[in-house]
């Protein structure tokens, strides 16, 4: 909990007024964030305090009208399901390598995209395509790429190469993984927006003493990126352990949603779906993904706490 | 600065006039706060309702397609019932229990009556509609062909196929006939298989093998394809492979799943050995397009498929002009089996038994499935229609037309048969663990053993949480 | 810096073979599109072009009421993105330079809202919604933009943390009210973020609201995302089986709007407006 700080700010306009600017300003807080704080209350809670009971419950979606309270049936059975803590295995798999790979992969995409070479507008937009393009459109493209006799196993011949069984297996988490990098290019706006944050005269001053690129890169950029970074780290997280539909459209029949991914990219996020629309075990797979909340909130608590180290900001947000 | 304030103002003025306008044509039928506590007209056959105060019109909602219920058909409709507005809902599963929840089910469900429609009736959605057939101007029950039973289901013995009629099929196929490229028969040297005799499936398995073109360890041509997933095993072959040879996988009362009997491990090893013999797509050969477009694309010799599979060929550029080069030939059976051809899905609708206007809902109904609409598709020769004088209406004008003409009213003679799904599994779930734990066993992580042995434990587990929710009507 | 010419010649050319290699690679997707909307209909998904069927771009307007669903597409997306770029930077201010108990608190809870899939609260806010009459209205999305959205407060937060804090000292000594310093001091310097907001907002807008048009409107209000998914274009007849190739080319021209968007939104991405804005 904050209590007002001392900091300069209110400290300037001497004690007198020290009670009166906090409260002030701890009003106007709550005016500016009021918009996003009404409809919060008005229209999100009671939705998500209602999907929080459906998961005590053994709601399969036509018993609305007798249900029946199973207490923490659903949740224990989470943890003694095997196919839940198997798929979370995978999903944290997959999020330990993805979140720090997208990140370093993502900003060094926006620093290319960072010059002021003719046309990089254009080279910015094709780059952006694959978060344009809605990743259900491409189910099949993603299918004929990797089957059997599909593109790149015809390129693996050509060049003298064995064919992969891409989809079987052994190797079916690098097509995944292929499908989540070739996102990458979707965070490349708003490191650009960090980037450009930057003031030109910083390096300028620094090249005058005499920075390498590299040192003004690690001195000067990437400090001054930390909030951007911050940002793409910790939705990053969120992302990753929800993924969901790639595995789907990589599963045989790519043309529904339903069909079951074979079993090294079976995730945590496609089997609470399944729990829920193909088993219709509503209440089950309610819980599963409040399961799943509690450990990304616990995981962004962690990381924010960790933000006073590394985060430059000019105002102290104090983390938690 | 005052510019931009004004001017977002403004145009969040601008914004809500358009809401508003929208909101007006909130469904006003569907009045909020008047929840549904569901007005309990919902007994059998019951078609009194409460009248329409002040002469404004019923909205009735379904949830056919749009290809299937066009703008062009509600407007005929509306033409000649003024007092009844049809309104089109797309709704997948999930929807509809929002809807329901709500108290704002729709009138009219699409249901594939095969698999969905006794777990229906358990759930308490489906209106009997006995009384409102029996004494229909427009359904003449003696007429109906033996796919209207799909609709039928007793609660009182479990039994799908006889009780109280729920509701009508739009249009069926007996969906495990087979068609054939004669050509690649030709190519290979092969005789044709018969139009009236049906083979078994042994020999339609051994017929695609000799159709079968691998290059190495591809396979440039499968010998036979299947037009709802891979040439595997799966929910439907092996309940059409159990009606034909007398069994299931499930009890008499479909309480118990077992499918570690000998009947459904010979069954399973049956499927397993033809996919690994790469006869057709499977985990083991993999393949972007459904069976269908391999077929039209000359990379399948053989397809199992229904009667809408000709209109299909014949509406597709790939094979329009070229329909002499196929054939088809009756449903395989099991050996000693009976000859069974059933549909697979026989796709139609229920009305929902809370709905607020079923007078009205079976107006709309029966004009759609037993009015001028049906006379429509039997002619178009997209699908079979339910009953057999609008089967004589098929088309037969063309020489394709006329070969499955004939073959179909051949075929009739077998298509009694409900296949044995279990009304408290959702179809879906079944799939899901086929899926889940029958691919190891094409790679050989898992034997039929092991693989039936967790098979029959989910499912039991699935059935007895289905059973604990359906209460008994 | 010796050689400062040779050095900075290959530079550059590593630079737009970089460039130009990973561009061929992301752009793969819309080739994709583009090729197999061009064949001929019925035919299989490919990646190499036997056919330039422009008829299928007729058909894909035709078949469906396209425009009808563009229209509606319009409409949320308008208020998908004019009135949450405001908000959100309104919240996104607060969470960033005010000070109050309970902010963290706050914070947290508003960043967990991205923490729960949608499906949690589909069926609850389906039946308060009927019961409010705001099914099959566009009410939900006037409201929900109101409301902000949490990755865009998250987003302006971070860069409005990242403002100097003599901006606002100046401010306050000349009198200037909060909403003041908010309004004619951070917004305006604020245009690289503002449009990084509104640029995503219209993409996830446009593009990727489908579900919940789906889940809260009956048909003709569909937006064209949710048109293109699940009424989609079928053979006559064959309800399941999809036409692909026509399928192909409304997709083409469905996400033709996002990337002029992008391309024409990019360029306010530019440099050294805050350091400026300090200088004067």
């Amino acid at each position: 909990m904050n209590q007002p700080a001392q900091t300069g700010k209110s400290a300037s306009y001497g004690s007198k007024r020290f009670r009166s600017r906090s409260f002030k300003e701890a009003l106007e807080f709550y005016v500016f964030i009021s918009p996003w704080f009404i409809v919060f209350i008005l229209l999100g809670l009671i939705p998500l305090l209602y999907g929080l009971y459906l998961s005590f419950t053994n709601y399969a979606g036509f018993n609305m009208d007798r249900l029946v309270y199973v207490g923490f049936d659903n949740y224990r059975k989470v943890f003694t399901d095997n196919d839940a803590m198997y798929s979370l295995g995978r999903t944290i798999f997959f999020t330990v390598i993805m979140v720090p790979a997208s990140i370093v992969l993502g900003f060094l995409l926006a620093v290319l995209l960072n010059q002021n070479i003719k046309g990089i507008g254009i080279y910015r937009t094709l780059f952006f395509i694959p978060s344009i393009i809605p990743v259900v459109a491409v189910g099949t493209m993603w299918r004929s790429l990797f089957v059997e006799d599909g593109v790149i196993n015809n390129l693996l011949l050509q060049l003298g190469l064995q064919p992969v069984d891409w989809l079987g297996y052994d190797y079916a988490i690098y097509p995944l993984f292929i499908m989540l990098l070739w996102g990458v290019g979707g965070g490349i706006l708003i490191y650009l927006a960090g980037l450009k944050g930057v003031s030109k005269d910083l390096y300028e001053a620094a090249a005058i003493d005499g920075a390498t690129t590299v040192q003004r890169f690690a001195k000067i950029t990437i400090p001054l990126v930390t909030p951007v970074l911050f940002f793409q780290f910790i939705m990053s997280i969120i992302g990753s352990l929800q993924i969901f539909v790639q595995p789907i459209l990589l599963a045989a029949n790519s043309n529904s949603l339903l069909s079951t991914p074979i079993r090294p990219i079976y995730v945590y996020s496609v089997h609470a779906f399944q729990q829920i629309f193909a088993y219709g075990r509503f209440g089950y797979g309610l819980a599963l993904l409040w399961v799943l909340f509690i450990m990304i909130l616990a995981l962004t608590v962690v990381v924010f706490s960790t933000s006073k180290l590394w985060v430059f900001y000019e105002v102290d947000q104090g983390g938690k | 600065m005052k510019k931009t304030l004004w001017t977002a103002c403004l145009s969040l003025l601008v914004l809500s006039g358009m809401l508003s306008a929208c909101a007006g044509n909130t469904n006003s039928n569907n009045a909020p706060g008047k929840n549904a506590a569901s007005s309990e007209n919902a007994n059998a056959g019951d078609v009194s309702e409460k009248p329409v105060a002040g002469g404004k019109p019923v909205v009735i909602r379904h949830t056919m397609y749009d290809s299937e219920f066009t703008s062009e058909m509600v407007a005929e409709f509306e033409k000649t019932h003024p007092n009844i507005k049809v309104e089109i809902v797309s709704a997948d599963y999930n929807k509809l229990m929002a809807m329901m929840a709500a108290g704002n089910g729709p009138d009219i469900i699409r249901t594939n009556s095969v698999t969905e429609l006794p777990g229906y009736v358990l759930k308490g959605m489906a209106l009997d509609l006995t009384s409102n057939f029996n004494t229909s101007s427009v359904f003449k029950t003696e007429d109906f062909l033996p796919v209207v039973n799909q609709f039928k289901y007793d609660t009182i013995t479990g039994e799908h196929g006889s009780g109280a009629l729920y509701g009508f099929p739009k249009d069926w196929s007996p969906d495990y006939t087979i068609y054939y490229n004669k050509k690649m028969f030709e190519e290979a040297g092969v005789p044709v298989p018969s139009s009236t005799e049906a083979m078994t499936w042994k020999q339609l398995v051994e017929l695609g093998q000799k159709l079968t073109v691998k290059n190495g360890n591809k396979v440039s041509q499968y010998g036979l394809v299947y037009f709802n997933g891979g040439t595997i095993a799966n929910q439907d072959l092996i309940n059409l492979q159990l009606l034909q040879q007398g069994g299931s996988m499930y009890s008499d009362d479909f309480g118990q799943a077992d499918l570690t009997t000998p009947q459904m491990k010979d069954l399973l090893q049956f499927w397993v050995d033809t996919a690994k013999s790469g006869v057709g797509p499977s985990p083991l050969h993999q393949e972007t397009d459904w069976g269908g477009q391999l077929f039209v694309d000359d990379k399948a010799a053989i397809i199992i498929a229904g009667y809408w599979f000709s209109g299909f060929l014949k509406t597709n550029e790939l094979t329009k002009d070229r329909l002499g080069d196929f054939g088809v030939a009756p449903a395989p059976t099991m050996e000693g089996g009976k000859r069974i051809s059933p549909t697979g899905a026989g796709t139609g609708a229920i009305i929902y038994k809370n709905t607020k206007h079923p007078k009205e809902a079976w107006e709309v109904f029966e004009w759609f499935f037993g009015g001028k609409p049906a006379e429509d598709r039997a002619k178009a020769g997209y699908g079979l229609p339910g009953t057999q004088t609008l089967a004589e209406m098929l088309p037969q004008s063309t020489e394709f037309d006329k070969m499955n003409y004939d073959f179909i009213q051949n075929e009739l003679k077998y298509t009694d048969g409900s296949l044995p799904y279990n009304p408290y599994l959702n179809y879906q779930a079944v799939n899901s663990i086929f899926e889940k734990y029958f691919t190891p066993v094409y790679f050989d992580k898992d034997s039929i053993d092991g693989a039936t042995q967790k098979m029959t434990e989910e499912l039991n587990t699935l059935i007895s949480e289905g059973k604990q929710l359906v209460s008994p009507e | 810096m010796v050689n400062a010419g040779v050095q900075n010649k290959l530079f550059r050319v590593v630079i737009y073979m970089l460039l130009v290699l990973l561009s061929i690679l992301f752009v793969i997707p819309l080739y994709w599109l583009v090729t197999n909307s061009l064949q001929i209909v019925g035919s299989a998904s490919t990646f190499w072009p036997t056919s330039l069927r422009l008829v299928n771009y007729k058909y894909a307007v035709t078949f469906i009421d396209y425009w009808g669903y563009a229209k509606n597409s319009i409409i949320i997306t308008a208020i998908s993105v004019a009135i949450p770029t405001i908000t959100s930077a309104l919240v996104g201010y607060g969470f960033a330079r005010l000070r109050a108990p309970g902010k963290n608190v706050l914070f947290l809870l508003m960043l967990s809202t991205m923490m729960l899939p949608g499906i949690v609260t589909q069926i609850p806010t389906y039946v308060i919604f009927f019961k409010l009459g705001f099914i099959n209205t566009f009410w939900p999305w006037l409201f929900w933009a109101l409301g902000g959205s949490a990755f865009s407060i998250f987003l302006y937060r971070q860069f409005f943390a990242a403002f100097p804090k003599d901006l606002e000292e100046a401010a306050r000594i000349d009198g200037c009210s909060t909403f003041r310093i908010f309004w004619n001091i951070f917004l305006p310097i604020s245009l690289p973020v503002i449009a990084t907001v509104s640029i995503l907002a219209f993409n996830g807008s446009w593009g990727n609201d489908y579900i919940t048009p789906f889940m809260f409107l009956q048909n003709d209000k569909y937006p064209l995302a949710t048109a293109l998914f699940s009424i989609g274009y079928v053979f006559p007849g064959q309800k399941e089986i999809t036409m692909t190739q026509v399928q192909s080319a409304g997709l083409i021209l469905f996400v033709l709007p996002i990337i002029i968007v992008f391309f024409l939104g990019q360029r306010y991405l530019v440099e050294g407006v805050v350091s400026s804005a300090i200088k004067g």
